[in-house]
């Protein structure tokens, strides 16, 4: 179980700098396309060392949403299944109770999955309404 | 645009002073509220106790279970403000799966009609507290068991106070809107390939999460009146 987990984060931590780098490539491939096509394109895709491209900030949106979803659904789960685990064997043990511990399961469920709806508000937020879009387009 | 994913279908009635998305959230919540007062009216005229209807029956049953459940919940005296609770779980129910319909959108879908909503809940509790235990005990009650601490104790229930109304929101908000937009891109990549009508196998899903969703806005303001109420403390104790 532990080692999964510990798999899964390496891989995770492993994966954010290449695609970083491939997002880098992406951007100068792009750059040397334009450069040789048109001047005007040339002054829409002047940002270089000192301005951040517009590319990286989308690849690095979608990544980090990505991820938020992912270690956000890793924990809701975990967590949602000792829920239920425990309430199954309380059911078990006193199956005359059924009725009131199942009410308090889902209860219980529904404040582990808000923190889960949580993160995918914030990835929406992200995604679809982020206030910083409007500086690195213009 | 996170409150906002066109599908084409929408209408609304072109109310001033409302951008698009918001006349189409307005125009829905009234289709609901439309729905529900003409259908209840219908019910309400074919009432018999020897001969009760088909819909007499789905909507006192539904009622009745809902009044166990509250009952089950917080300890007797649980159902005391079902016509609130109940009122609050048909429209949340109605509203969240009006949007199988096509054409129209659930208004349950958008932030500030669910702050609306909350709001309700938010002003509701204090009264409630008030209203049975009485203003001094209700002051006691906020303030702790230790009079030390009481500051503390203040603040921090205050805090869980503001914070219930934000979390009945987003907690509405989140799983509704998901689901639409879940519904939306999942229509989008089948008709990328050819058309398959994939929503009527999700369709399914969003009718259990409807209903989840508008149980979970019931039961969450009950035990809101009975924190408040101290209602089922007398059983523990």
């Amino acid at each position: 179980m532990r080692k999964a987990l510990t798999i899964t984060l390496l891989i995770m931590m492993l994966s954010i700098p290449a695609t970083l780098t491939l997002a880098q490539e992406e951007a100068s491939e792009t750059e040397v396309t334009t450069h040789s096509a048109d001047i005007k394109q040339e002054k829409t895709t002047e940002a270089e060392e000192g301005e951040f491209s517009p590319i990286i900030y989308f690849m690095s949106i979608a990544v980090a949403s990505a991820f938020a979803m992912a270690i956000a659904a890793i924990g809701a789960a975990i967590s949602q299944a000792r829920a239920a685990v425990s309430a199954m064997e309380a059911v078990a043990r006193q199956p005359e109770a059924s009725g009131k511990i199942q009410i308090q399961m889902i209860l219980a469920l529904v404040f582990i999955e808000t923190l889960a709806i949580y993160t995918l508000v914030v990835v929406l937020i992200l995604l679809f309404a982020n206030p910083f879009t409007k500086y690195v387009v213009g | 645009m996170i409150e906002g994913l066109p599908v084409g279908l929408e209408f609304g009635i072109p109310f001033p002073g409302l951008g698009f998305h918001d006349q189409v959230i307005f125009t829905n919540a009234l289709i609901v509220m439309a729905l529900i007062f003409i259908s209840s009216l219908f019910i309400v005229r074919g009432i018999s106790l020897k001969r009760p209807t088909r819909w007499q029956i789905i909507l006192e049953g539904t009622l009745n279970w809902l009044a166990n459940t509250m009952e089950e919940t917080i300890g007797s005296g649980g159902s005391r403000y079902l016509p609130l609770i109940a009122s609050l779980f048909i429209y949340v129910l109605v509203g969240n799966l009006i949007s199988i319909i096509p054409g129209c959108v659930s208004p349950t879908s958008n932030l500030t009609h669910n702050l609306a909503l909350a709001l309700i809940v938010f002003f509701a509790t204090p009264v409630v507290g008030i209203m049975h235990i009485g203003f001094k005990n209700f002051l006691k009650h906020r303030m702790g068991p230790v009079l030390a601490l009481s500051p503390l104790f203040f603040v921090l229930e205050t805090i869980g106070e503001f914070s219930r109304p934000v979390s009945l929101t987003i907690r509405l908000f989140g799983n509704i809107r998901g689901e639409e937009i879940l519904i939306a891109v999942i229509n989008k990549i089948a008709s990328m390939i050819y058309y398959i009508p994939i929503t009527v196998v999700i369709l399914p899903l969003t009718l259990i999460t409807g209903f989840v969703q508008a149980f979970i806005f019931a039961l969450l303001p009950t035990i809101y009146f009975a924190g408040a109420a101290g209602w089922g403390e007398e059983e523990h104790k």
